[in-house]
């Protein structure tokens, strides 16, 4: 099947992780133009590998004036992916509170800043379409992930309401919640739990492309999991 | 600058410009839905690149602000002409005898915050604003 896109502009927000690196090329193989953001100069140097200089933005959620700066003007998108992610783990009893504001902010506020700026631009042309990289850990709470659940379950309704409130001004939206990848984060789980089920990176950047296609928008302000059986077994520890 | 917001607002309402005068209610003549406004204020930001407060452009918080009146002891032509800085005396004192009516905003009142932030010294109730 040929995917078609109606629009060109495709921004990856936190582009530099290892899905993000999938994505880029693919994206680029079905003709859309693609920009990334990153929070770092490791994250910068990653993507300077796959983008011209121009299609590479700084965007810190963790920094407020970045957010500012980048909210004052944003780029004119058709298309947003966004894999930003808080990488805070830890009993919900021993996190230090002010971390833990602090990953409230950038993931949460600031997040919601970045996502009204993308949205007005989308509006003022009547097309956009946001996939928000969600995970299972949203679902099925794990011990150690309850910020990271919690922040995931905040993002996920910021998305799905805004698919709401914008489809009949053309803004549609789908949350992608991803299972056990041997990418970033889960990369070192997954090989030391290799009798759990998982989802190659490659895979799961085929799929985030297919759903920002034309063919997929009418799956719309809804979530899908994808994380190959996961949490459809009652007892995955023992399936050896 | 009437023309750019009539033509804005004649787009998102899919209705002929000339159907659409300065004393256009948009809630009261047009339907305007909380959508439509949202799409209008957009519509400024980005085809007249210019900052758009949606809470004084579209009169929010009016009777709130009319709620001060009582508990500050202020005249309510003070108290709006603070919050909406762009609007006339007159205006005010028409918006305050016609709100029993219904929801006041005109597309004029639209006219008039563009007009205001383009030149932001020409502040149409300097008597009004201490």
């Amino acid at each position: 099947m040929k995917l078609r896109f109606r629009g060109q502009h495709l921004m990856l927000l936190g582009g530099s992780c290892q899905l993000g690196q999938e994505l880029i090329p693919l994206a680029q193989e079905n003709g859309l133009t693609v920009h990334a953001t990153h929070a770092s100069p490791t994250g910068a140097q990653t993507l300077r590998r796959l983008l011209p200089e121009t299609s590479i933005h700084h965007l810190d959620l963790g920094d407020p004036a970045s957010v500012a700066a980048w909210a004052a003007h944003p780029l004119q998108l058709d298309y947003l992916v966004d894999l930003a992610h808080s990488t805070t783990e830890g009993l919900l009893l021993s996190l230090d509170p002010d971390q833990t504001q602090a990953q409230w902010l950038a993931m949460g506020a600031r997040r919601q800043t970045v996502l009204q700026a993308v949205g007005r631009a989308m509006l003022a042309r009547r097309f956009g379409r946001m996939l928000y990289v969600s995970s299972t850990a949203a679902a099925c709470p794990a011990p150690g992930q309850g910020l990271y659940c919690a922040l995931k379950r905040a993002i996920e309704g910021l998305y799905l309401t805004l698919g709401v409130e914008m489809a009949a001004r053309g803004i549609t939206t789908v949350v992608l919640r991803l299972g056990l990848a041997h990418a970033g984060r889960g990369a070192a789980f997954a090989q030391a739990h290799p009798h759990l089920p998982t989802v190659s990176p490659a895979d799961a950047a085929a799929l985030m492309l297919y759903l920002l296609s034309d063919q997929a928008q009418s799956i719309q302000s809804t979530l899908i999991t994808h994380d190959s059986g996961l949490l459809a077994h009652k007892y995955p520890w023992n399936t050896k | 600058m009437e023309h750019q917001v009539i033509t804005i607002i004649a787009e998102i309402f899919d209705l002929p410009p000339e159907d659409i005068t300065p004393t256009t209610y948009l809630f009261r003549d047009l339907g305007a839905e909380s959508i439509d406004l949202l799409e209008i204020g957009v519509a400024i930001q980005h085809r007249l690149g210019l900052p758009v407060r949606e809470d004084v452009l579209f009169l929010r918080d009016m009777r709130l602000h009319l709620m001060e009146v009582e508990a500050q002891g202020r005249s309510p032509e003070t108290v709006l002409a603070a919050a909406y800085p762009h609007l006339s005396r007159e205006r005010i004192a028409e918006i305050l005898s016609d709100r029993d009516a219904g929801p006041v905003l005109q597309v004029r009142d639209l006219v008039a915050y563009v007009q205001h932030v383009t030149q932001p010294c020409a502040s149409p109730s300097p008597a009004l604003a201490s």
